[in-house]
């Protein structure tokens, strides 16, 4: 960290502006994940600065939406009620999924404060310890280049239940969230909703027999969207054989 | 928070309760500069307009993603627009060359609201403002702002084009973002 932040505020604009890669992108995913959650500094500055990208939207000039996209969009809505997915014959499979830590907060949850973080963690870690009685073996989930952070996945076949633990998991890009899949034979199912770190830490308790799946994946999407099948190229992505 | 904004919050909340009526009366509020801020990054109707319905469609799908104490709805909205596009504009250019019609502030600053837009006057208000404070910035940080912003460039690349070294262009991309934000507090508490 430098002494008045500037390497700090240049990167979070860099990031809020969509205008990072290579080894910047990395290195902002850490300071997201590991120095922001302990900084109010750079909390606050990464509120203004989005907030000013937000006025900057209105420097372009409003136009005339065709009647076809608000047709599109009531359709849409139509097909995809409000808090739910759509359901495929995999995913009925999957009971509940439910987020410990991190659910349904987008990237502005990363102002949780230090000490929520650790107490989280805490809770992580007797949840998995829990599971460990069960005789599961934690299996650590791979990141694709460039990606960063830990994540392990834990299944407890006789619960009929799989967790998913991270620490250190950098924030998704600003639109974007991150989607879980399990894959069966190469076709990959979503579960749950999108999720995004809290302080840099993930807990998924996913409800379904981990038997019926050889493979997790968890991947970058945009925020919302429900792509047909896993997109991870130009995202984080970790997987794992299980 | 102004008047405005409380309206939208209270909006978001309906929504976020499953309230249709107030899902389409934040369309009525921001379809139209959605739509615009698309265009001007997408340079395509087509593509701008798959922007502006996905970005609602998330919207609904997920509105937890917006925290009403990180800030107004607009800013969240417009940011979502935004990242959409540049999304859309970056997955188009590893098909073809795209044109750099969309990275010129200077023309569409200079642009007029669309005839038939219908926009509230709290909006019309606000991009006045940012439109001035736009104007207050030295050329060379608007013009980093500009290429980032609505030309989708990443910051090496704009290094690469405008021949400055990288370091430059984050200087100027921070003094630019600091020196719009103290304009327009300034500007809205005039």
């Amino acid at each position: 960290m430098t002494d008045d932040h500037t390497r700090e505020l240049e990167l979070l604009a860099g990031y809020v502006m969509l205008g990072l890669d290579g080894s910047d992108a990395e290195e902002a995913d850490r300071l997201l994940s590991e120095h922001l959650p302990r900084c109010s500094t750079c909390r606050d500055a990464l509120d203004e600065m989005r907030e000013t990208t937000g006025d900057l939207a209105l420097a372009a000039a409003p136009a005339v939406v065709p009647d076809l996209v608000l047709a599109r969009i009531r359709r849409g809505i139509q097909d995809v009620p409000i808090r739910r997915r759509r359901a495929t014959g995999m995913v009925a499979l999957v009971a509940s999924v439910a987020a410990l830590v991190g659910m349904a907060g987008f990237s502005f949850s990363l102002g949780t404060r230090a000490r929520d973080a650790e107490a989280q963690r805490g809770t992580a870690l007797e949840v998995l310890n829990a599971v460990g009685q069960h005789g599961a073996v934690p299996v650590s989930l791979e990141p694709a280049t460039g990606s960063s952070g830990g994540l392990v996945e834990v299944s407890a076949p006789d619960l009929e239940r799989m967790y998913l633990y991270g620490s250190e998991v950098p924030a998704p890009a600003p639109g974007s969230a991150y989607q879980l899949w399990l894959g069966a034979a190469g076709s990959y199912t979503p579960v749950g909703p999108q999720f995004v770190p809290e302080s840099g830490l993930v807990l998924l308790e996913v409800t379904v027999d981990p038997a019926r799946y050889d493979e997790v994946l968890i991947t970058e999407e945009l925020l919302g969207s429900t792509p047909p099948g896993p997109t991870p190229e130009g995202g984080h992505t970790w997987g794992a054989s299980i | 928070m102004t008047e405005d904004d409380r309206l939208d919050v209270d909006l978001h909340r309906r929504l976020s309760a499953g309230d249709r009526g107030a899902f389409e009366e934040l369309y009525r509020r921001y379809s139209g500069a959605a739509y615009g801020l698309a265009l001007r990054i997408t340079a395509q109707e087509a593509l701008a307009q798959e922007v502006v319905q996905d970005a609602f469609l998330a919207l609904w799908r997920a509105p937890e993603a917006y925290d009403p104490s990180r800030g107004p709805f607009r800013s969240f909205f417009l940011s979502l627009v935004h990242h959409r596009a540049v999304d859309t504009v970056r997955r188009e250019e590893r098909l073809r060359k795209r044109t750099e019609r969309a990275a010129n502030l200077g023309a569409a600053a200079g642009e007029d609201v669309a005839e038939g837009v219908v926009e509230g006057s709290y909006l019309a208000t606000r991009r006045k403002e940012v439109r001035e404070a736009l104007e207050t910035l030295p050329p060379d940080q608007r013009k980093v702002l500009e290429l980032a912003y609505f030309g989708g460039s990443t910051q090496a690349r704009i290094a690469q084009e405008l021949q400055i070294p990288l370091g430059t262009v984050k200087t100027r991309t921070l003094a630019g973002m600091r020196k719009l934000r103290q304009a327009l507090d300034r500007e809205g508490s005039g």
